[in-house]
């Protein structure tokens, strides 16, 4: 696709989205027209007069919901716009209210949780009540999906699933870290149009059913057992989360992709642990870990540790995720914990942090790609994981600026970041909407060469009389032949 | 039969009229419009349409421009549109692309509409609506140039104000 068609095809979806978010009053089939068809012609006018009095009610209809509260927290599919159900099943699934809420118990994941798409970036999770209730794992992954269908995304986050639509899971069937689910589709039409929808759709799907501890692979099939088509992506085989969750994802785990870096071991520490998702960057969870001595002075040295990720038995150790980063440290003797040692997350990517004499336990949803480096007064190790997929390759990752950030010609524009590349170089370059090369320079992150990252903050120059829609990128240019690698792509709005 | 034309409006509807809200700009025709289509519809016979969903946006379409050209009302909807914070776009760009997308000439409007928000093809649209497949691109591309100006017109008056 041409750079042109591929601009208008942004422009495009943002409209389509645009288009989506507008509020419609959704008369049900019952009080409609086509409903309604008189048998006679001579009935007509009788009828199109009930329209124009329907089209008032539908108008004062309108007004009232915008007065009213849209959201009710806790109360899954009270969406006023929802089509009210037949009589005939109201008092079945009317009743959300009175079924008792189950709980989570202390120190325990929130698995009552489904997954909302978010723009270009991987999925994220909110609690539904009672969403995951059932004796058999099949029970609760279906009872999640159905949540999912009704469910009210978060800020920041859209639910592909088609809103009021018939579709429904048929049959769920678990196998090892498989699951199959079937969804009865009528017309064979999920209702999802446009690539970047069903793509959204499938990853919300795959994250949901995965949910469920021990699973991690996900098919979805329709009415029977057919291969699921979302507008115009097939589902082919099953996927698993990092199939789906927009990054491109190196071999990322093991001891062969430790991080390790050797340190004082005649201290003894205190440790304070932190944790953030999506505040240093969307789809970033970081955690800090800052050392003190036992007097609670800062230090300037640290522990040697040893990083690693790995994939985890969630079925065996209910405190785990699907996937644990964990940071020995090498102290001599025994180190304190101060404070936030222990500590339940629940926030997409990160589930759980633990400090224990083993080291620090990360609990964490899927695979993304991860970094750690260190900084100085008072000394600490901030480890971080994922980033905007944009953003974020195997060997750097800008926290800012962000894609789609505004930047002024002519200024300086701050750039943020970790990199871990050959001699601590990073080049940049910024491109214009055509691809032609407007500026380009480079600059040393704080550390080359180590399995620890460095990390850089400084500012590069924008042309004064490049407006319009640019591309920062970022990359190592190759000691062999100096081609760009884990290149970075920003686009940014230069006014 | 009542069944199969439940599940078609509960399946076309909500999109129907979002997308003629989006076109003719009235909520209220939109929606009159919506269920004329449907109606329409019904009286040509479900089996004897083609590509239905793109056959009710064609004729909500001509339902709308020809109830607002008797009425010419222009409700100032865009500014009482309610923000939904997605994070997607910011709510000012949503008004927006949706207030530029009113400034196109009225066919260009439903022609981008159909293409983007109904991912109708080239010649689905030419089919609909009775324009040559060759043109189609080149009308959306015109129309989408036009929006991308207005929205970035927006976007600097509003960077002025701050």
């Amino acid at each position: 696709m041409s750079d042109e068609r591929r601009d208008d095809e942004i422009i495009g979806r943002a409209l389509s989205r645009a288009i989506e978010t507008i509020d419609v009053n959704e008369t049900p089939f019952e009080r409609s027209r086509v409903a309604n068809v008189p048998l006679r012609r001579g009935w007509f006018n009788v009828w199109n007069a009930a329209g124009v009095a329907a089209t008032l009610v539908a108008v004062v209809a309108v007004g009232a919901y915008l007065l009213s509260p849209k959201d009710q927290p806790g109360v899954v599919g009270a969406s006023p716009t929802s089509s009210p159900v037949p009589s005939s099943s109201a008092s079945s699934s009317a009743t959300p209210t009175s079924t008792p809420v189950a709980t989570v118990a202390p120190g325990q994941l929130d698995h009552f949780r489904v997954y909302f798409a978010r723009d270009g970036l991987p999925p994220t999770s909110a609690h539904v009540d009672n969403a995951g209730v059932g004796q058999t794992p099949a029970d609760r992954i279906a009872s999640r999906l159905k949540a999912l269908q009704t469910a009210t995304p978060p800020p920041g986050a859209t639910n592909a699933f088609p809103a009021n639509s018939s579709i429904s899971v048929q049959n769920v069937a678990v196998s090892g870290d498989l699951v199959t689910i079937d969804y009865s589709v009528p017309n064979d039409d999920w209702r999802v149009r446009g690539a970047a929808a069903s793509d959204a759709l499938i990853a919300q799907l795959v994250y949901t059913a995965s949910e469920e501890p021990g699973i991690r692979r996900v098919l979805v099939t329709q009415n029977g057992g057919h291969d699921a088509r979302i507008d115009q992506l097939g589902w082919g085989r099953a996927h698993t989360r990092e199939d789906v969750n927009g990054y491109a994802i190196f071999d990322v785990t093991g001891a062969s992709h430790a991080i390790a870096q050797d340190g004082n071991s005649s201290i003894r520490y205190q440790v304070a642990v932190t944790s953030s998702v999506d505040s240093v960057a969307p789809a970033l969870a970081r955690v800090v870990l800052t050392f003190k001595d036992a007097q609670g002075a800062d230090l300037t040295e640290l522990p040697g540790f040893e990083a690693t990720l790995d994939a985890s038995q969630d079925t065996v150790a209910p405190g785990d995720g699907k996937y644990a980063l964990t940071v020995k440290l090498h102290t001599g003797q025994q180190w304190v914990a101060v404070s936030g040692g222990d500590a339940v997350v629940d926030r997409t990517p990160l589930r759980a942090v633990r400090l224990d004499a083993a080291g620090l336990r990360i609990a964490l949803d899927d695979v993304r790609p991860w970094r750690l480096f260190t900084l100085a007064n008072p000394a600490r190790i901030v480890v971080d994981i994922g980033g905007d997929p944009r953003a974020t390759s195997d060997r750097i990752a800008l926290t800012a600026p962000e894609p789609g950030d505004v930047a002024n010609a002519g200024a300086d524009l701050t750039v943020t970041g970790s990199a871990r590349v050959f001699e601590a170089n990073v080049v940049w370059r910024i491109l214009d909407s055509t691809g032609k090369l407007v500026a380009n320079g480079h600059f040393l992150t704080s550390l080359g060469s180590s399995a620890v990252w460095g990390t850089f903050n400084t500012k590069i120059p924008m042309p004064a009389n490049e407006r319009g829609k640019l591309t920062l990128e970022l990359y190592e240019a190759s000691p062999k032949d100096g081609t760009a690698q884990g290149l970075v792509q920003i686009p940014l709005a230069v006014r | 039969m009542t069944d199969r034309w439940r599940e078609v409006y509960e399946r076309e509807y909500p999109r129907l009229v979002r997308a003629l809200v989006a076109i003719g700009r009235d909520p209220a025709a939109a929606e009159d419009a919506a269920q004329e289509a449907f109606v329409k519809a019904h009286q040509t016979g479900l089996d004897n349409i083609e590509k239905l969903s793109g056959w009710l946006l064609v004729v909500g379409v001509r339902e709308v421009f020809r109830k607002a050209k008797r009425a010419r009302r222009e409700t100032d909807l865009w500014a009482s549109l309610p923000p939904r914070d997605d994070g997607l776009e910011t709510s000012a760009d949503r008004v927006d692309l949706l207030a530029a997308l009113g400034e196109l000439p009225e066919r260009q409007r439903a022609i981008v509409v159909a293409r983007y928000y109904y991912g109708l093809s080239y010649d689905e649209i030419a089919d609909h609506f009775d324009i040559k497949s060759g043109t189609v691109g080149a009308t959306l591309h015109q129309g989408i140039e036009r929006l991308r100006q207005i929205q970035l017109a927006g976007r600097l008056a509003r960077g002025a104000m701050r």
